[in-house]
């Protein structure tokens, strides 16, 4: 029985193909709270990856306002629908369906296999997207949830009564890729030493079932070229050891570029005492980044740091169990309680290389690519204070700090 | 992908073990590059003197002009070329002999320049389907092929590179190293100075000539009617090119409307945002003019004599 184990969800899943694990994992951290959808990132994106005819329609990174903003419409709305509901367990076990599981299909019978049915997407949950689906990119934007909002309203509580937080989205370069899982070709692969997954343009039959079958619909119909494209994590940069695009381009620095392990093989070091995997650090040690819908099943590897003021029965739904204590952990991080995180929340964007490992060195924070020193900066920022009434010039300072 | 994985390289390089190598395509027949090096001296001096009347009337422009060595230069080297070309160039010469300079450079304001807001736009990208953010590729493909050999724009230019002055003077640039390598008897390079010249002419200037001829001559009410004419030269030297070079470039719409989004993916709702290049619109306010290559009727229509379907006679 192909079941391959997905540490996020606790359990081994169902997927057409053996488990096998890259070398390295492709992965970020995407820290919500710093998003303010400039689209910097998507732009970055389009303009490098996406000018072409054909692909007019396609984000490869795009942002969307949550809770009602989707692209394409409905995305993971509709997913989740087409999933049925799904429990945590108490031990944080996914007792649900994924999206492979929905429907019920024997996996481990040779008929059923993507291969051979050429028509997987009909075995997987979830939709095809239709050109209207693709039309609204900003659809949703800025539009609030919760309470109606007034000229006079105060927020005091932690969670906000009105709400919404802006999510970026590209590729998750999937553990277990559905898009991959799906190709009756199969022309969609999973790189060996870094885990990118890549539709190989020249064996693309444009079958169009990982349109369907990615749910985060992050694999794309071109029309113009007649085959299906998706991210390709840049790797064409992070192979130089650099970030991607929408990392190097990100204004807020909300981003992190690195590798992560599978938990049991993370690294557990102390970033106090030696260089540490930022990813394992965040991921693992702290806990503090979550996958986006685990319950989709595939172990998606860019991991957000929830929106500490949104309402966390939501972000359960989005970022699976563990949301109320990663967002304790923020808020010690902003109290100066975890020196590590914060060293390392601040060399996010520090630097245009990707970050194998980090530590902390006195009152500094320092990035390592494969051994070599790429960022360096301060744990806090130091400040200065000016005079109010500068004697020399005889004026008073409106702006002393 | 034999052991059920989806970890791997691509497929299509994986397959090439497995299956036979497909037979490497005959090369093709390697064909002496037309021309020869009278033509490529002259066909130089031409695009140089193109790339001149195009540009802001300057001292050069002036000097070149006054003692009538542009007039002189223009018409030797176009009849050196071909009959219709040596036509245009006797029409461009004529139109010089009354003009002053004063009326050239307000003439070419009112066309060209910013004072007026740019009336017609000498650049490729404002010619091209679809919004400027399809079209940046375009932009950097011309830049691709100055530097491929090797040149740039100079510091203190701040024109984009798609400018008609630039693009006519790379291909005088082409047509001068050919003449070069003709002398040295060097079949090799002169093949690569005329494939670059064929392609830079198929993928750009050969696209859009006939438009910019077009508004040229709809707009060009000075009294001279210089650049109208210089228009015509440089659209009948191009449509030589494209005959004698045996180039079939894809045309540019002569609609100047933009279509902001794929309208097979958007239809026409999906348009209208205008947020990613409302500013490749073109030309405002121009007639709509026949597609070139429809019925012989339209083109009588047209009220102008440049017919870009006509080649010369080569």
């Amino acid at each position: 029985m192909p079941k391959v184990e997905n540490w996020q969800l606790g359990r081994e899943v169902e997927y057409p193909y053996e488990g096998a694990r890259p070398d390295d994992q492709w992965a970020a951290v995407f820290d919500l709270n710093k998003c303010i959808a400039c689209q910097t990132c998507t732009l970055a994106c389009k303009t490098t990856w996406t000018h072409e005819e054909g692909q007019e329609h396609m984000f490869w990174n795009n942002v969307e306002t949550k809770p009602y903003g989707s692209h394409p419409v409905g995305w993971d709305q509709r997913t989740l629908d087409d999933m049925g509901a799904g429990e945590w367990g108490d031990d944080g076990t996914y007792e649900g369906d994924t999206i492979f599981e929905a429907e019920d299909v024997d996996w481990d019978d040779p008929e059923n296999h993507p291969q051979e049915t050429m028509q997987a997407r009909d075995d997987v949950a979830g939709f095809l997207p239709d050109a209207d689906d693709m039309r609204y990119p900003n659809l949703g934007e800025d539009e609030i949830a919760g309470d109606t909002m007034e000229s006079i309203s105060h927020f005091d509580e932690e969670t906000h009564p009105v709400w919404f937080f802006y999510l970026p989205r590209i590729c998750n370069h999937c553990t277990y890729a559905a898009c991959a899982g799906s190709c009756p070709v199969p022309a969609i692969y999973k790189r060996e030493e870094d885990g990118v997954v890549l539709i190989d343009e020249e064996s693309c039959q444009a079958f169009q079932q990982c349109n369907e079958a990615c749910p985060y619909k992050k694999a794309i119909y071109n029309p113009a070229e007649s085959i299906s494209q998706k991210c390709i994590g840049c790797y064409t940069k992070t192979e130089e050891g650099k970030a991607p695009q929408c990392f190097e381009n990100c204004l807020g620095k909300i981003r992190l570029h690195g590798y992560i392990n599978p938990p049991e093989e993370a690294d557990d070091s102390d970033p106090m005492e030696e260089p540490t995997n930022p990813l394992d650090f965040v991921v693992h040690q702290k806990e503090l980044a979550k996958p986006l819908y685990p319950q989709f099943g595939l172990e998606p590897n860019v991991y957000y740091v929830p929106p500490i003021t949104a309402p966390t029965d939501y972000l359960t739904q989005m970022f699976g169990p563990g949301v109320d204590d990663a967002i304790d952990t923020y808020r010690a991080m902003r109290d100066g309680d975890e020196p590590e995180l914060e060293g390392l929340f601040k060399l996010m964007g520090s630097t245009e290389w990707s970050i194998t490992a980090f530590e902390i060195d006195g009152d500094e924070a320092v990035g390592y690519y494969e051994g070599d020193e790429v960022g360096r900066v301060p744990i806090t920022e130091p400040t200065a204070e000016r005079d109010r009434y500068d004697e020399d010039e005889e004026v008073y300072r409106l702006d002393i700090t | 992908m034999t052991d059920n994985t989806i970890l791997g390289g691509p497929p299509s390089a994986a397959g090439e073990t497995e299956e036979p190598t497909p037979e490497p395509e005959p090369e093709p027949e390697s064909i002496d590059p037309p021309g020869d090096l009278e033509t490529a001296v002259h066909r130089s001096r031409l695009y140089s003197l193109l790339s001149l009347g195009f540009d802001r009337p300057g001292d050069d422009f002036a000097a070149a002009r006054e003692d009538g060595a542009y007039r002189e230069d223009l018409r030797e080297s176009a009849a050196a070329i071909d009959e219709d070309v040596a036509d245009a160039a006797a029409a461009v010469a004529d139109a010089l002999e009354g003009a002053d300079h004063q009326a050239l450079h307000g003439q070419w304001a009112s066309l060209f320049g910013v004072e007026e807001g740019v009336t017609v736009s000498p650049y490729e990208l404002t010619y091209l389907p679809g919004p400027l953010m399809t079209n940046v590729r375009r932009l950097a493909d011309i830049s691709g092929f100055y530097e491929a050999f090797g040149l740039s724009i100079d510091e203190g230019q701040t024109d984009r590179g798609d400018h008609v002055c630039f693009l006519t003077e790379f291909l005088s640039h082409l047509s001068h190293r050919e003449a070069a390598l003709r002398m040295d008897g060097d079949d090799e390079g002169i093949e690569v100075v005329v494939d670059a010249r064929r392609s830079f002419l198929e993928d750009h200037l050969g696209r859009w000539y006939w438009r910019f001829a077009d508004e040229v001559g709809d707009h060009d009410d000075g009294d001279s009617g210089f650049y109208a004419a210089l228009a015509e030269l440089l659209a009948a030297l191009v449509e030589l090119e494209v005959d004698r070079l045996d180039l079939d470039p894809d045309w540019v719409p002569d609609d100047p409307e933009v279509t902001e989004w794929n309208e097979d993916v958007f239809g026409d709702t999906g348009r209208g945002c205008g947020g990613c290049g409302v500013d490749a619109g073109g030309p405002g306010d121009l007639e709509p003019g026949p597609v070139p290559d429809v019925d012989p009727a339209a083109d009588a229509d047209r009220g102008s004599d440049f017919d870009p379907d006509v080649g010369g006679d080569g």
